[in-house]
């Protein structure tokens, strides 16, 4: 079977760690707990017909880029850049971490996930503007870790890239 | 005899030989012979060998046939007779080219003669720097040509029939030698049709290892003489007139040659006069004469050592293919004349030994030969190749067989990293087998790691702050398990749970995630290398314990791509 590492990247409380809770154990909880270094989970996704065990690195939330560890990041196949729709600033730095990424593990793929989606009453950030600024090579996705809006999609998309070569 | 006389006699002859067959047909019609294929074929073989005993009749009558059927047989397909010629020239032709070498041998000998004169050390340099063989010099300074050898053969059948010889040339095989140069000239005549009497187009000289043959023809025999240096046409006039001579008082005998060679040794008188040569002049200067006694005897040293080398280096060049071909390291693929400079072309190994130290021994100055190898990894030094590019440390040890490489020992990860990609990359290696070497800084990981698996950390009552001793103990032993993952490249995960008793606070879950958190937060902020603090899946960090754990795990199994 195919095995593939995958890191979480973004800034502090964006939900990361609720995004690979709901994915995994398709649970969601209010209370935040953050993570300190990473929280190392596994999930199998089935993609056209084969196997695709997910080893997902749940990393520690960071607004500093520059404190992200190499150690962690190495020999990752991808990595999802989360942001936090209710907070634009999110987006900066999910976009920082990405080139933080490519410099330690080369031209892998990455989604951008925006988060959050159910708390549009409170949303700030505009995908489409998102997009413009990304210069991305993919549009960015719109996800809930609370009520599991567009999440496995999320994962399936970046999975599906990086078998489809890695670009 | 005038032309239309001859004429008139055969018709004489036809008008007689007509009528005496008219009257034998009339007497054979009248006994009404009948003679059917069948019986002919009856008697046919008999009357052969009858005939045959006989006289010489029969052979004459057949012969325009057979040649003719051989001569069509040649036109419609050449390979046929070539393949039933080819067993008779092969042996003869090789037979003859050892005799050369013998004679080059002679020349050496020549050589080594003329090593005891202040001249020669004049050809010897020239020899050095021109890159000829020194015998050739000699042959050139020395001898303007000699006559070696002359042959006598029988044009018809190409048999020998005399044969004189140079003095001090060893006497060659005459039979073969003749035979070979009959074969030659008529297979090199056949083979490009020409015309009988076109005599000029017909082999006149050819040249065997260095001897040049030349061939005078008559009409009933041939004179071919085996001549060294460069001949005046005076020696093809010389021979002319011998065989001229010998067709004088032999002409019977030729005619009538039937395998008895004993007639010819009168002629040998006319062969001997063939035996010219000629060599150039050369004055002893007064002051050679003096130093004679002296120059004698380190001139006789010097000559030896010459003669020796002469003698090599005029067998030399074979001798030298033949080294390279079979040194070590070494694919020759052929030779060619390049401006009179000698290149061979072929592969050779890096670590196959100098061509010039190959060729030194044979006696050919590797500065007359240039060489044009690409460069190739054989078999021959694979060991030595894997060896050096292995460059093993200390502790060690490598075995290399059959294309099998060993590795045993133990020995640092990036120098296993470095042997696997050798290994693979050398060609010749079918397999890499380290299951008997020990990764030194995996192990020296592994041993501290756990080491620090399963670390108790005790906290004062109701607080979530560990001492300053425990703090310092963590972080030391973490560095050195840092430090050792990082060579052995490695990723070590630390897991901390933390717990609290009941009675320390009401809500003890919440002090045990608190004192975990606070662990978490130093060892984080370490900022080590290869260590990764790991949360255990589906929470759980809190024990309900009284204390912190270290979980200390190696993770390089979980990882897709290790970072290596
Ligand atoms: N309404 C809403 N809340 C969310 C969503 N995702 C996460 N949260 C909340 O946001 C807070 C932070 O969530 P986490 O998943 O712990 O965030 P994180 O990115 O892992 O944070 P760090 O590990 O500290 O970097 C929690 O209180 C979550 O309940 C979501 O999609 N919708
Ligand atoms: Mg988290």
């Amino acid at each position: 079977m195919i095995r593939k590492k995958i890191c979480l990247l973004g800034a502090f409380s964006v939900g990361k760690t609720s995004l690979v809770q709901r994915l995994v154990h398709s649970i969601f909880s209010e209370r935040y707990q953050t993570t300190v270094g990473v929280r190392i989970e596994k999930k199998t996704l089935m993609l056209d017909g084969n196997d695709v065990s997910l080893v997902i690195w749940d990393l520690q939330g960071e607004d500093e880029f520059q404190k992200l560890r190499e150690s962690y990041l190495r020999g990752s196949s991808g990595a999802l850049l989360v942001a936090d729709g209710t907070r634009p600033h999110t987006v900066d730095i999910a976009i920082l971490l990405r080139d933080r990424l490519r410099d330690v593990c080369g031209n892998v793929p990455a989604e951008l996930l925006i988060n959050k989606a159910d708390l549009t009453d409170e949303w700030a950030v505009d995908p489409r503007a998102v997009a413009a600024l990304d210069g991305a090579d993919s549009e960015p996705i719109v996800t809930s870790a609370k009520t599991g809006a567009g999440v496995e999609g999320a994962f399936e998309s970046l999975a599906r890239r990086i078998l489809g070569g890695g670009a | 005899m005038p032309r239309a006389a001859a004429e008139r006699e055969i018709d004489e002859l036809r008008r007689l030989l007509l009528q005496g067959e008219r009257e034998r047909i009339a007497a054979l019609e009248e006994r009404k012979l009948e003679v059917s294929s069948r019986d002919v074929s009856d008697v046919l073989p008999e009357a052969v060998l009858m005939r045959a005993a006989d006289d010489e009749q029969l052979s004459r009558a057949l012969a325009p046939t057979i040649e003719a059927g051989i001569e069509t047989s040649a036109r419609k397909n050449p390979q046929v007779l070539a393949d039933a010629i080819f067993p008779v020239l092969g042996p003869a032709i090789r037979k003859a080219i050892q005799a050369a070498l013998a004679a080059a041998v002679e020349g050496v000998n020549t050589a080594l003669e003329n090593s005891l004169s202040i001249q020669s050390l004049k050809w010897r340099w020239e020899a050095r720097r021109s890159g000829r063989p020194f015998s050739e010099i000699v042959l050139v300074k020395n001898l303007v040509y000699r006559v070696e050898h002359v042959f006598l053969f029988h044009r018809e059948t190409g048999l020998p029939l005399a044969q004189a010889v140079a003095p001090a040339v060893a006497t060659q095989d005459a039979d073969l030698v003749a035979t070979m140069f009959t074969a030659i000239s008529n297979w090199v005549r056949d083979s490009i049709h020409l015309v009988e009497d076109e005599e000029d187009s017909e082999l006149q000289q050819i040249t065997i290892s260095g001897a040049r043959v030349m061939i005078v023809r008559g009409p009933h025999a041939v004179l071919a003489g085996v001549v060294r240096g460069n001949p005046p046409t005076s020696v093809r006039l010389v021979m002319q007139r011998a065989i001229e001579a010998v067709h004088l008082e032999r002409g019977e005998d030729l005619v009538r040659f039937d395998g008895d060679d004993t007639p010819f040794r009168a002629t040998l008188p006319h062969l001997e006069s063939c035996l010219q040569e000629q060599r150039r002049q050369r004055k002893r200067s007064p002051v050679f004469l003096a130093v004679m006694p002296v120059a004698i005897v380190v001139l006789a040293l010097l000559g030896v050592w010459w003669g020796v080398q002469a003698h090599r280096r005029s067998q030399a060049w074979d001798a030298a293919l033949e080294a390279l071909r079979a040194a070590p390291g070494y694919q020759v693929f052929g030779v060619r004349e390049e401006d009179s400079e000698r290149v061979v072309s072929g592969l050779r190994d890096s670590f196959a030994a100098a061509p010039e130290d190959v060729l030194l021994p044979t006696g050919v100055d590797p500065d007359t030969v240039r060489f044009d190898f690409d460069t190739y990894e054989s078999r021959e030094f694979l060991e030595r190749r894997v060896r050096e590019r292995l460059a093993a440390p200390e502790g060690v040890g490598v075995d290399v067989e059959d294309g099998v490489v060993t590795v045993t020992g133990a020995a640092p990860t990036a120098w296993i990293d470095h042997a696997d990609r050798i290994a693979l990359g050398t060609a010749g290696v079918g397999r890499f087998d380290r299951s008997e070497l020990v990764d030194s800084d995996f192990a020296r990981m592994q041993g501290r790691v756990e080491a620090l698996d399963g670390r108790v950390i005790l906290f004062a009552a109701g607080s979530a702050a560990p001492t300053v001793g425990d703090r310092a103990e963590l972080e030391g032993r973490l560095r050195d398990i840092d430090e050792a993952a990082s060579s052995a490249r490695r990723i070590v995960s630390v897991t901390i749970r933390g717990g609290a008793r009941s009675d320390e606070s009401p809500d003890g879950e919440g002090l045990g995630a608190e004192r975990a958190a606070a662990v978490q937060r130093f060892v984080y902020d370490l900022r080590l290398e290869s260590v990764v603090l790991q949360w255990l899946s589906g929470g759980g960090e809190s024990t309900g314990r009284f204390e912190t754990r270290l979980d200390v795990r190696i993770l390089s199994s979980v990882m897709e791509a290790p970072a290596r």
